[in-house]
């Protein structure tokens, strides 16, 4: 039993191991190659620079600032846009009606990347919050319907031919079987969209803001400061990691039943 | 005058009562623009508390019979009577389970059988009939389980729970044991016999498997290939319970075999 337990505390520290390795590695290379002076400092500054840039930003108090709009940013389009989505792909799913009605709207404008609306955002709203929230909107609106329109069509005819023989009706069998179905499918469109708009966010701010983790990163080129940038460049790398670990342990909880 | 009444009512209790009526049913399909007739002058009336089976090789229209019966697809012609009523749409008073469980898998064996409750209960009721269906099903101990946890079987079981816990008149049963390995499926037949006599319920199976047919029924309707027609009743006069092994279970299964036999035959004659 003992034996046992020791085993499978030694693989997991194997199994960590593998985990952070190329993690490691890529540190190790950065801090070497940047002490022994392969690359120039102007280029690729070392660890310890960019953590000397992190530490100056947050002295002057634009460390979170940076952080704090860019993720209201994405946490408003996402609560706008994906509230529009699921809504819109919910009825477009369930109503035959909604969908002949969109199709040609849907067929036109989904195909638009984002960002070439970026420009047409900045002319109708300015370039203050409004612009980059629309970007944000637009993206988790498409990521949202898409997903919540294709996961309720999807639906297993034979479950709802179950519902109409037990006499459920139309309003029953969306609740109690249309929805749990389409769950797991709206949830991937939140994933998605999520994930995305950190990219989208970021675009927005690069082309008009002051202040977000676009905007500095773009400062920081023009003040030709690659330390700020770094900074910038593994926020939103730690970011996107906190989110997948976030949405991985809510979507075990949430569909344990699978 | 008060002795004509008694007079007549023991009579009307004599004649034995009619659940479903089958009048002159026929359902045709629209495959590639060309009307297909899947079933043709159906007639049958099934008496309450009967078990009829529907036997007869893929594609005879069997299953469609039995959709139209629960007001799943509608008649071309002809007129399906539930208790005098004619079938429109489903009816409370009749469920059915399918070849496949059809359970949400989202949901326990709980929830999943009180889904079958159709009317307002309050909780305490409504917890009752649960555990009244499942303790009838034999699945005491599995209340919390998912239905990725059962077996095959155990999953009919409660899909069965859940058409019956509604209390219907009729129960229709589409080939419910059709995916169950031979052992399961033996042990599936003497349990629904067992809710069968215990409910009173009628019911009536839809099944290729002959066996499972001459185990079951008190009456089994050969149909005939495309366009399923009605080719022969057979009473299947033995108590119950039946022995597989016996004498009087193979004349029936032999009886009902030679139905598909000479079909078969006949065929292999046009096609040379």
């Amino acid at each position: 039993m003992m034996e046992e337990h020791q085993i499978d505390i030694k693989r997991e520290m194997i199994h960590f191991l593998e985990i952070i390795a190329i993690p490691l590695i890529i540190c190790i290379l950065w801090q070497v190659s940047t002490t022994k002076g392969w690359i120039k400092a102007s280029v690729l500054p070392a660890p310890a620079g960019v953590w000397d840039s992190a530490v100056s930003l947050n002295e002057k108090g634009l460390f979170w600032l940076d952080i704090g709009s860019s993720l209201s940013r994405i946490l408003k389009g996402f609560l706008l846009g994906g509230t529009i989505g699921i809504i819109a792909g919910s009825l477009i799913g369930i109503f035959p009606f909604f969908d002949r009605i969109t199709k040609v709207f849907v067929a036109v404008f989904r195909p638009i990347p984002i960002i070439s609306l970026i420009p047409i955002f900045i002319l109708w709203l300015g370039i203050g919050e409004e612009s980059k929230i629309a970007v944000i909107t637009i993206g988790t609106f498409w990521a949202t319907l898409i997903n919540t329109m294709d996961g309720i069509k999807s639906i297993d005819r034979k479950l709802v031919e179950m519902a109409q023989i037990l006499g459920k009706n139309k309003w029953e069998t969306i609740r109690y079987i249309i929805f749990p179905y389409a769950f797991p499918a709206i949830y991937t469109g939140i994933r998605i969209a999520i994930t995305a708009s950190i990219g989208y966010v970021i675009t927005a701010e690069m082309i008009a803001a002051s202040a977000g983790v676009g905007y500095r990163i773009m400062y920081a080129r023009n003040m030709a400061q690659p330390g700020i940038m770094f900074v910038g460049i593994i926020e939103i790398g730690l970011f996107g990691l906190l989110v997948d670990l976030l949405v991985l342990k809510l979507q075990e909880k949430l569909f344990s039943y699978r | 005058m008060i002795l004509l009444l008694f007079g007549m009512e023991t009579e009307v209790k004599q004649v034995e009562e009619i659940e479903l009526q089958i009048k002159n049913v026929c359902k045709n399909f629209m495959i590639d623009k060309k009307k297909r007739e899947i079933i043709k002058n159906i007639d049958i009336n099934v008496k309450k508390g009967e078990f009829v089976s529907i036997v007869g090789s893929s594609g005879c229209g069997k299953s469609t019979l039995l959709r139209i019966i629960a007001g799943l697809e509608t008649v071309s012609s002809g007129q399906v009577l539930l208790e005098g009523t004619e079938v429109a749409g489903t009816s409370p008073r009749c469920k059915m389970a399918f070849q496949e469980a059809r359970l949400l898998p989202w949901w326990s064996v709980e929830k999943n059988i009180s889904f079958g409750i159709g009317r307002k209960v309050d909780e305490e009721e409504k917890d009752k009939l649960v555990a009244q269906y499942i303790n009838l099903v034999g699945l005491n101990g599995f209340e919390k389980a998912l239905p990725r946890q059962l077996s095959g079987g155990m999953q009919q079981r409660v899909s069965i729970a859940r058409a019956l816990i509604s209390d219907p008149k009729l129960l229709l049963l589409d080939e419910p044991f059709g995916a169950l390995d031979a052992l399961t499926k033996i042990n599936m037949q003497k349990e629904v016999l067992k809710i069968w006599e215990s409910e009173k319920k009628t019911m009536i199976l839809v099944t290729h498997d002959i066996e499972e047919a001459v185990y079951l029924s008190d009456r089994v309707i050969v149909l005939s290939e495309r366009p399923g027609e009605i080719k022969n009743i057979i009473n299947i006069d033995i108590g119950r319970p039946r022995k597989r092994g016996s004498h009087d279970f193979s004349y029936f299964t032999n009886l009902i075999y030679k139905e598909f036999f000479t079909e078969v035959e006949r065929e292999v004659e046009y096609s040379i």
